[in-house]
């Protein structure tokens, strides 16, 4: 008896204590994990940088210090901002165009239970292609120029955004819009006072999410026709047998995703503002 | 007195913007990928021979012969450097472009196999090496590409059924491919775009089996093969652009297969390969480059030999492509 109490009294101090542990590395503040983030990442750069030549060949991975070789090289030739330009303008009027037509068609289809009944299959079906095939069809259709970059980027926005928003202004309280509309509210006072501010959340969660399809959609239209642009790089890097430079304009569209999401990030964060997030 | 100075400083800038914009005549041309084939293109665009012509040429990168086709037959693009076999296909289907310099006159690739094929079949026959294919496992760019199409050719002519015989896998354009599927075993030989051979070589991996560039195969010689092309349309409303892009490709051209310069201008255009890369790439492209850029029907004709073009339109070949833009 004596020793089974011991025993369960040690088993629960140690649960005890990897509770506390997890719960510390759960509260580390923003700083240590940023420290933390870097060293991981430093950490991945090493492995990397040894494994080159020794584990894999490096023909086929680079290495660290070559791709950072050749991103200095393009940095200080001035050869990568033509680049970097080309790819953000189409990215960001892409996304543009794709947020607001998705926006707008989800709170039509959300707030019209006849039409969403009507369009839903074809939406869905729509939405199962695989839209990076479309590329060659948008070629044909916008050119080789920047527009057909922009409408393979908007339309892997639009549905993102479409389906979020539209479920968003689907799951609007029914008994705050019906109060209102018994206090006499018209429709656009219904629309701009309750549906939009509460589908909100909905929508900055298909925006963040479709940021990256907006930079994949604008890479992949340069990648397949282009000049210029980011997924232009990679493709010519390629051809040229350059594994160095296709991992260096590889890191360089990863930085420009994390840029894209933490400003929409902080957009949300302005435009929700008023919201209580916890009590 | 001051606004009439303003004035004519801005007819003047005016006149002489559009004495400028007239001197050069702003084309677009599209170029498959960033092909080691397309050398007159580079080195007209390095060398200036575009602009000493009068043109402001901008070329456009596009994946795929396909695509290429697409950008010239929409007149998306101007011209383009395409491959003849997607003129003739696009002919059997009742769509025409029209050829009007042949850059070069015989296929892009090589059979390339690894070190054991190549040790086995050293100073074989050709006979004897194309049947050394047999229960060995070949990389081709895409299915039911000229690559394959070729290998049907070679393997019908001596006695081999693909498949069957012969198992295909495919592996895309890219030279990196092909690296990577003989390193890890994948196949036993290829037919990858040059100078993916070159490179296979480099890296020890393997060798060039059976030289289709240089000629050994009598049915890929002296062909219509990579050619720059132009719509109908182009010929008609505006034959002195015409004239001027296929005097600058022959210009470019002479330049290229010049050892000297042609081989430093292509070094700087793909500085990422070694000097030793570089050179046996350039020796091993540059028996494809034609002298003078002419077409024969013959060469038409033996395209569509092996091509075989799916459509039902009867094709005209006096009408896929034109020496009359070259000079005398």
């Amino acid at each position: 008896m004596t020793v089974r109490l011991d025993t369960d009294q040690e088993g629960r101090a140690v649960r005890s204590r990897k509770r506390a542990a997890r719960r510390s590395a759960a509260e580390i503040g923003t700083p240590a994990m940023a420290v933390l983030q870097v060293a991981f990442g430093v950490l991945i750069l090493v492995v990397w940088q040894l494994a080159a030549g020794r584990l894999v060949d490096e023909f086929m991975v680079s290495n660290p210090l070559a791709v950072i070789s050749r991103l200095w090289e393009w940095i200080a030739s001035g050869t990568i901002w033509i680049h970097v330009w080309a790819t953000v303008y189409a990215t960001l009027v892409g996304f543009a165009i794709g947020a607001a037509a998705g926006v707008v068609g989800g709170v039509w289809l959300g707030l019209s239970p006849f039409l969403s009944r009507l369009l839903n299959p074809y939406i869905w079906a729509f939405n199962a292609l695989p839209k990076v095939a479309l590329a060659p069809l948008f070629i044909l259709w916008f050119g080789l120029d920047i527009n057909s970059k922009i409408a393979l980027a908007a339309v892997l926005v639009v549905f993102l955004v479409f389906v979020s928003t539209f479920s968003g202004v689907r799951e609007v309280d029914r008994d705050l819009t019906d109060s209102l509309r018994l206090m006499g509210a018209s429709r656009s006072q219904i629309l701009f006072k309750v549906v939009l501010p509460s589908a909100t959340s909905w929508i900055f969660v298909g925006l963040k999410t479709s940021v990256p399809y907006a930079l994949i959609g604008t890479i992949i239209g340069e990648m397949i026709a282009a000049n210029r642009g980011l997924g232009y790089l990679v493709q010519l890097a390629g051809s040229e047998f350059d594994t160095a430079g296709v991992f260096a304009a590889l890191v360089v569209i990863s930085v420009l995703a994390v840029i894209f999401n933490e400003i929409v990030g902080s957009v949300q964060l302005r435009m929700e503002g008023w919201k209580v997030v916890g009590r | 007195m001051k606004s009439i100075r303003f004035a004519l400083v801005a007819v003047l800038s005016a006149m002489v913007m559009c004495t400028a914009a007239a001197a050069q005549e702003a084309v677009k041309i599209v170029n498959i990928g960033h092909g080691y084939f397309s050398g007159p293109l580079y080195v007209a665009v390095r060398e200036g021979i575009f602009k000493k012509h009068g043109l402001d040429a901008e070329v456009i990168t596009v994946k795929g012969g396909a695509l290429a086709f697409q950008a010239v037959f929409t007149e998306e693009a101007d011209f383009g450097i395409l491959s003849y076999e997607h003129v003739l296909t696009a002919a059997a289907q009742g769509r025409n472009i029209v050829s009007i310099f042949n850059i070069a006159d015989r296929p892009l690739n090589n059979v390339v196999a690894d070190n054991e094929l190549l040790e086995a079949n050293k100073d074989k026959s050709l006979a004897e090496r194309v049947r050394a294919l047999k229960g060995h496992r070949v990389g081709t760019p895409s299915a039911g590409g000229s690559g394959e199409k070729m290998l049907r050719v070679l393997a019908r002519e001596y006695g081999l059924t693909l498949p069957g015989d012969v198992e295909l896998a495919y592996l895309g354009g890219d030279p990196a491919a092909y690296v990577g599927a003989f390193r890890g075993d994948v196949v036993d030989a290829a037919m990858p775009f040059e100078p993916a051979g070159v490179l296979l070589e480099q890296e020890g991996l393997g060798g060039t089996l059976i030289n289709i560039m240089s000629g050994e195969v009598e049915a890929f010689r002296d062909l219509i093969f990579m050619t720059v092309a132009t719509y109908p349309g182009m010929l008609e409303k505006n034959p002195e652009l015409v004239k001027k892009v296929v005097a600058a490709f022959l210009e470019a051209q002479t330049v290229l297969l010049d050892p000297e310069r042609g081989k430093a201008i292509m070094a700087a255009e793909f500085p990422k390969l070694t000097p030793e890369a570089n050179d046996r790439a350039y020796e091993t492209v540059r028996q494809i480059w034609t002298e003078d850029g002419r077409m024969t029907l013959e060469g038409a004709k033996k395209v569509y030999d092996y091509l075989q073009p799916e459509g039902t339109a009867t094709i005209d070949y006096e009408a896929t492509f034109t020496n009359a833009y070259l000079p005398e």
